[in-house]
């Protein structure tokens, strides 16, 4: 009997290489005579096997022990920047999400937990998820008008997806030395890979807004929607992106150094790197790759990031592990509770968990929470549009019997 | 995705320990020196502590610490500048494949996984991974849910690898004989 290629192969595979029979040798013998290839493999085979591998190191487990505890203990990231962007939402023709951000002054120092997030440059806006991601502070000592310090605030939301990485805009140079503000509306594309694509600008206070408008979002990444357990792409899609900067007679509390903003801008630039690995291991169907990634950004840069129980919730729901999932967006909403703009968590990808699962009443309460929590009962600008993604599901749970009345 | 509040660097360890010797193994096969097997161990290291709460309930932790090791290193060495905890130079040994001594010095033994060593790093990193953990003893089934892949796709490449590998090896200068193998 002439033994195949596969034969041989098998025998590599289930490790018998060293316990054969005289008869099955001399068959694997006949046929390694004749085939080069199975030569090749055998002859590999058994140099690995014969590769002594050195002790194990006294140390090593002091010291793997030591590394898993570093990222706890890493250095704070905490620091602010001056953001000149907000970013609003409109829900366009297909896509029923928006997000509202208006701008404050920031004057008070920071107490938040340690975050990561975009810094700016002096003159450079950033738009962020912005109670969670506090952006490290330029002191805008090297910007022409000296100290511009805003920060962003995300008042009402009531989407079906996120943007997941943001890049900063540049402000325009020649609105930054006039200390002008202003704002684009962009309408663009998102593919079912989370990449913007075809954006132009609906309009703008002024046409030099445009381009770095243009040209940030292009390079922001998006969660795509869910739809039938599948991500999909959605079109006509809105955001304003607004430049502003904050009354120069005052002055930023606690401006970064310029060393300390680099470190910021280093570890911002790190972990917006790390979430896109993430968002080309989704785009490549890498699912397990997107939690070893996220499960690796949590040991850097700390678990009370709501971005990422945010994606580790999307995450859960495209494996239909709804538990899970459930369990990642409690973590995040529950951190946007604790911060300065509740609303703007994954409230309704939640609450359309718990409808799938049919408990209404807890579908109802978790998009009331925001509300409840902020006493904003009406959504700020765009109102009708803000939150039709809530709206929607509300709309779905007022035809089930269950309103507000009956909770 | 756990907190990591209710664990103890103590818990964590009377975890690992036990499995640190298979995971250095299979380190030092898929990297071939001590200092990248060593900052493989610490990344998975780093990577389980988030999830001791999960590690706790597992049957095998050892498979999951594998794969981890496994993703590590196909992810490859895009991190390893945060490797920030060091071996002292005398725990580097002399089998690294850089700074060789000169042929005259090595024995035989040395010569042929010095060879080997050089040539699996021709591979790419999934054929010399697949080969690592393989040849640590792990069965198709332990490798197919360590790797993700197919049994049928995860035989073709452990194939296709080992017989590249033998190629390089032939190249190398040491052709195979049957009287080598036997």
């Amino acid at each position: 009997m002439n033994m195949s290629c596969t034969d041989v192969a098998s025998v590599l595979d289930s490790h018998r290489m060293a316990r054969l029979g005289s008869a099955e040798r001399a068959q694997i013998d006949a046929h390694l005579a004749a085939c080069a290839d199975c030569t090749a493999a055998w002859h590999a085979q058994a140099e690995l096997a014969a590769l002594r591998v050195p002790s194990v190191p006294a140390t090593l487990l002091e010291r793997a022990l030591l590394a898993s505890r570093l990222p706890q203990s890493a250095p704070a990231r905490r620091a602010r920047t001056p953001i000149v962007v907000a970013s609003v939402l409109l829900a366009g023709a297909a896509a029923a999400a928006v997000t509202i951000i208006s701008l404050r002054n920031e004057s008070a120092p920071v107490a938040s937990t340690a975050e990561t997030s975009p810094p700016a440059a002096g003159a450079t806006a950033a738009a962020t998820d912005p109670a969670l991601d506090e952006p490290p502070t330029a002191a805008g000592r090297s910007a022409p008008q000296g100290d511009g310090v805003t920060s962003v605030e995300l008042v009402e939301t009531g989407l079906d997806f996120l943007p997941m990485v943001r890049a900063n805009p540049d402000y325009p140079p020649r609105a930054l030395s006039e200390r002008l503000a202003g704002y684009v509306q962009l309408e663009f594309d998102v593919t079912a890979a989370g990449r913007v694509e075809n954006v132009r600008a609906v309009k703008s206070s002024d046409p030099q807004f445009e381009e770095p408008a243009i040209r940030a979002i292009a390079q922001w990444r998006y969660l795509p929607r869910i739809i039938a357990g599948e991500r999909a792409g959605s079109s006509g899609v809105q955001t304003i992106i607004r430049f502003q900067m904050d009354d120069p007679t005052t002055p930023s509390p606690a401006p970064l150094s310029g060393e300390a903003l680099e470190a910021a801008q280093r570890e911002w630039a790190a972990y917006s790197g790390d979430l896109m690995t993430a968002m080309d291991r989704l785009a490549a169907d890498d699912l397990r790759g997107v939690e070893l990634q996220l499960d690796e950004m949590q040991a850097l840069y700390g678990t009370e990031r709501a971005d990422l129980w945010g994606f580790y919730g999307y995450l859960y729901t495209l494996q239909r592990n709804f538990d899970r999932a459930i369990d990642a967006y409690e973590r995040s909403v529950a951190i946007h509770l604790r911060s300065s703009a509740p609303t703007s968590g994954p409230w309704v990808p939640l609450a359309n968990l718990y409808f799938a699962r049919h408990q209404y009443d807890v579908a109802l309460k978790t998009l009331l929470r925001p509300r409840q929590a902020t006493g904003v009962t009406t959504p700020v600008a765009g109102s009708r549009l803000a939150a039709s993604g809530a709206e929607a599901l509300i709309e779905r749970l007022r035809a089930l019997g269950v309103t507000e009345e009956t909770l | 995705m756990k907190s990591t509040t209710a664990m103890t660097p103590l818990d964590f360890g009377a975890l690992v320990t036990p499995h640190l010797p298979a995971l250095f193994r299979s380190a030092y096969r898929l990297t071939g020196n001590r200092q990248d097997a060593e900052d493989v161990v610490q990344e998975v290291c780093v990577r389980a502590f988030t999830h001791l709460a999960a590690m706790r309930t597992l049957d095998q932790p050892k498979s999951w610490l594998l794969k981890i090791a496994y993703r590590v290193f196909i992810d490859g060495a895009r991190r390893r500048t945060r490797s920030p905890v060091r071996a002292s130079t005398e725990d580097f040994d002399a089998t690294r494949v850089s700074d060789e001594p000169t042929p005259e010095e090595c024995t035989e033994a040395e010569l042929a996984e010095r060879r080997l060593l050089a040539a699996l790093t021709e591979l790419d990193r999934e054929q010399r991974a697949l080969l690592s953990l393989h040849v640590e003893g792990y069965t198709l089934a332990e490798l197919t849910a360590m790797t993700d892949l197919s049994a049928d796709v995860l035989k073709a490449r452990l194939y296709r690898a080992r017989v590249r590998l033998g190629k390089l090896l032939a190249a190398d200068g040491r052709a195979p004989t049957l009287a080598l193998v036997k």
